[in-house]
């Protein structure tokens, strides 16, 4: 019984930690994001003026720290362009947003449950821990 | 004499005119791999991911005073890249695209209409998973003579862009998402496509 109450504290404890630590966890990813499309530079593009061959129809909110990554010029509807061949060639994954608040909500949802399972326990084996004792007392 | 004047104007103009409206065939994937491009985004709560592929093959004849055009594009299933290879396998896969069988996705125009500027609506048959069905979409073709710009990129005579992006399902075309996918791969997908013809060989 004394394990089953460690294991359930313990497990609260960390499923606790981890609802916790997605909130700030998303402020920070939220606050790098860069509203930006994907784009290949290329000889063909830029003769018909063009900054290159976009990939992305829409912009997106992408996490990328490498300034190098970013080109000079902007979109028609003044967003920013995001070099493909950079990124393909210094092997760095285009990481939206969208991925990471999508699995922080995962993560969120997973802990949650898991902290209330956990408390559950925690208060039934408390809750049945007296009348053992007093009956062991016995 | 001024009524004289206006007619040999008249009559150069018009074979300046005929001259420059020869309509030429223009073809894609002859040239550098670069100059051709082809995406297909897919978009979930998961994430947006794009497939692409520069393999793209096919031929084009326009003309750039009386717009008239026709042709048609295909690319290769196996070309297709997202950056992921295990996604790539699955794509390819006979659960998915199976480009084992359908090694090919087609597009042939059956009309176009000039809409205005370099916009065009082409109406055409799309060929996917081998099921082929008719869809009309909004393009723009952007003509350029031969120049020293255009043989320093590469080309050889003149040169064609041609840009669309339309969605289309592919339920329609008999590609069923598996449901431990339905997060990640979004039944309807976005397809770009940047082509480039040269009209010489």
């Amino acid at each position: 019984m004394k394990h089953l109450k460690t294991l359930l504290f313990v497990g609260a404890i960390l499923s606790g930690f981890f609802l916790f630590a997605a909130f700030p966890a998303q402020s920070v990813f939220s606050s790098k994001a860069v509203l930006a499309q994907r784009v290949l530079p290329s000889e063909e593009a830029a003769l018909f003026g063009d900054a290159g061959d976009l990939l992305d129809s829409e912009p997106k909110l992408y996490i990328i720290s490498d300034a190098a990554a970013f080109l000079e010029e902007e979109s028609e509807a003044g967003h920013k362009l995001i070099d493909q061949a950079y990124l393909e060639a210094n092997g760095i994954y285009p990481l939206q947003l969208q991925t990471v608040l999508f699995t922080l909500g995962q993560i969120k949802l997973g802990s949650g449950i898991t902290l209330m399972l956990m408390l559950t326990g925690l208060w039934l084996v408390r809750r049945k821990g007296p009348p053992l004792a007093s009956a062991k007392a016995a | 004499m001024k009524l004289t004047n206006a007619i040999a104007a008249a009559a150069l103009l018009t074979l300046a005119v005929g001259a420059t409206a020869a309509e030429q065939t223009y073809n894609i994937g002859g040239g550098k791999k670069s100059q051709q491009i082809a995406t297909v985004e897919s978009a979930t709560d998961f994430e947006t991911f794009i497939g692409r592929t520069d393999s793209l093959k096919g031929s084009l004849k326009f003309d750039p005073v009386t717009h008239k055009a026709s042709g048609n594009i295909s690319l290769e299933v196996k070309s297709i890249k997202t950056g992921i290879e295990l996604r790539d396998e699955h794509m390819r896969s006979p659960m998915w695209l199976d480009a084992e069988k359908h090694k090919t996705i087609d597009f042939k125009t059956t009309k176009i209409k000039h809409v205005k500027g370099n916009s065009y609506k082409v109406t055409g048959k799309f060929t996917l998973h081998g099921v082929t069905k008719s869809i009309t979409v909004d393009a723009t073709i952007k003509h350029l003579a031969e120049s020293a710009k255009t043989k320093g990129a590469g080309f050889k005579g003149d040169v064609l862009q041609v840009k669309s992006t339309f969605k289309i399902k592919m339920s329609d075309y008999g590609v069923k998402i598996p449901d431990m996918a339905a997060a990640k791969v979004s039944d309807t997908v976005k397809i770009a496509i940047t082509a480039y013809g040269q009209s010489g060989k």
